[in-house]
């Protein structure tokens, strides 16, 4: 049960989470941790072949980049009603199908992040006003909702891959 | 019926330039102009442009993309505060892609000389770079091959439509943007004893051409920039990648493009050269002010093969003179005045090879 003695930390929680979004945020919440990749296919001596991932740093246009968002829950209390959205960065397309994560409901927005729904819901006007289904290039924000909260000292993943333009 | 039409960059020359100096020469030969006004008759039209895949030109070179993903959660019934993380930054390299389009027919007579066929260089890639231009003109499946080494390849300057000598100067394409379209003419001369209906092929190669830092792409404006090569990947400076596909002459992912156009044989060639004969003032000397009158020359000559039905000379007089009546002469044949200060002489028909010479006197106002 909450009682007041928790409100200080919690608000120290608040002053440190107002600073300028970094790779790793403060000790005192859940880690999150966000990574960007391409894969490449490594065939061994004996024609075995293996899919490695890579950092990347520079990439041409038309490659394909997976990017993954860790979080570790580094308090001692399960965390819960753990959403992570994320916005489908700028100068890319999300890659149809490909958004993973364990123990969520995935689900995606195409209008600027205002209506999210699975990807038979997801509707765009054309240029006449007519509405049809929206393709995956032209979604605009992933959201995975935790079914389960995180327990601590455990940790997840979620991610997708998308294609720069 | 082939109406002649003096365009407006074949002007009589510009009178008040040339007031109160009283030093012009009079020798009838010698142009007023920097270059005398040539005007051809060719039939260009496009056969068959087979489409080519060319991908857009992407996201431009140096952008920073960067993925953010905030969580939300609760302990216990306390909703806490959002946390996000960011990924570090990926550069966008260099994708180097080009299209040089050809397929054009162009008319032109045996044994003419800088005959202009018109291709096109797009830049397909994801920044601006230059493109340096090379002609083949030796090429085979065609009966001839422009006259060797008369071959040169024009960038169009976009100050007037169609290949100008004296404008269109630039022998590579210099500063094109992601997704931009330059015009470029080759020039070259035709062989002589040639039947109507031969064909040469010409072709036109672009390479894609640029200097690069760490930093990015380097403007040079004016010079041509360095030959590019495919980098490995990561490296320090900006990373290139070739994603051009084959040409007539050149293998994909070479930073090169071609293709080929026709020349055809067929047709009467008619050029048209004005000049000033004389000058008279009203004091009887050879200043140029009001009053005096000028003596105007057009020679008319019809090279090639074949005949030009009904040629017309239409040419309107400059603003600031007045047709003077009876003084219109084709071939030292006195012709009808010309109507609101318009010259319109009818040739007729005209085979090839002729010459006719129109003179007539305007006085300045």
């Amino acid at each position: 049960m909450m009682n007041s003695r928790l409100m200080f930390p919690t608000a120290l929680l608040a002053l440190l989470v107002g600073l300028p979004s970094v790779a790793h945020a403060a000790d005192a919440g859940i880690k999150v941790t966000s990574i960007a990749q391409t894969e490449v296919e490594v065939i061994d001596r004996n024609g075995k072949k293996t899919l490695k991932r890579n950092p990347v740093e520079k990439a041409v246009p038309g490659s394909e980049v997976i990017f993954t968002t860790t979080f570790e829950n580094t308090i001692g209390k399960a965390a819960s009603n753990i959403v992570i959205n994320n916005p489908v960065p700028k100068d890319t397309e999300y890659k149809a199908g490909s958004a993973f994560g364990n123990d969520c409901e995935i689900l995606f927005s195409a209008d600027g992040g205002k209506t999210f729904g699975h990807a038979d819901e997801l509707k765009v006007k054309n240029k006449e006003g007519k509405e049809r289904n929206a393709l995956p290039k032209e979604y605009t924000h992933i959201r995975w909702t935790y079914k389960v909260p995180l327990a601590p000292g455990k940790s997840s993943e979620v991610g997708f891959r998308a294609m720069i333009k | 019926m082939t109406k002649l039409s003096i365009n407006s960059s074949c002007k009589l020359p510009n009178l008040t330039a040339n007031r109160g100096k009283t030093d012009i020469d009079l020798i009838p030969e010698r142009n007023y102009f920097n270059s005398a006004c040539r005007w051809q008759t060719t039939w260009v039209w496009l056969l068959l442009i087979i489409p080519q895949i060319s991908w857009a030109a992407g996201t431009p070179v140096g952008t920073a993309i960067t993925n953010t993903a905030t969580l939300s959660y609760s302990l216990g019934v306390s909703p806490q505060p959002d946390i996000s993380a960011t990924s570090t930054a990926i550069v966008v390299d260099e994708k180097v892609n080009l299209t040089v389009t050809g397929g054009v027919v162009t008319t032109v007579a045996a044994g003419s000389t800088a005959q202009a066929t018109a291709f096109t260089v797009t830049n397909n890639s994801n920044g601006t770079l230059d493109f340096a231009l090379s002609v083949t003109d030796a090429l085979g499946s065609d009966q001839f091959d422009p006259v060797a080494l008369s071959c040169g390849a024009f960038v169009e300057s976009g100050a007037t439509p169609n290949y100008q000598a004296a404008q269109d100067t630039a022998t590579f394409v210099d500063e094109l943007a992601a997704n931009a379209t330059a015009t470029v003419y080759v020039v070259c001369d035709i062989p002589v004893a040639l039947a109507l209906g031969d064909t040469g092929l010409v072709g036109l190669t672009a390479t894609a051409q640029g200097n690069f830092n760490a930093a990015g792409y380097v403007p040079s404006t004016g010079v041509l920039g360095g030959v590019l090569a495919e980098a490995a990947a990561n490296t320090a400076n900006v990373d290139i990648a070739f994603a051009d596909i084959s040409g007539t002459e050149d293998m994909a992912r070479d930073a090169k493009h071609s293709a080929h156009n026709t020349y055809l044989i067929g047709g009467a060639t008619v050029s048209v050269a004005k000049t000033i004969v004389s000058v008279v003032d009203p004091q009887g000397g050879t200043v140029v002010m009001p009053g005096s009158v000028v003596t105007y020359q057009i020679a008319v000559a019809i090279s090639g093969s074949g005949t030009v039905t009904s040629l017309v000379i239409n040419d309107p007089l400059p603003a600031e003179t007045t047709f003077v009546s009876g003084s219109l002469y084709l071939d030292s044949v006195l012709q009808t005045d010309a109507i609101a200060n318009t010259l319109n002489v009818s040739l007729g028909d005209v085979a090839a090879p002729a010459n006719h010479v129109i003179t007539f006197r305007a006085t300045i106002n």
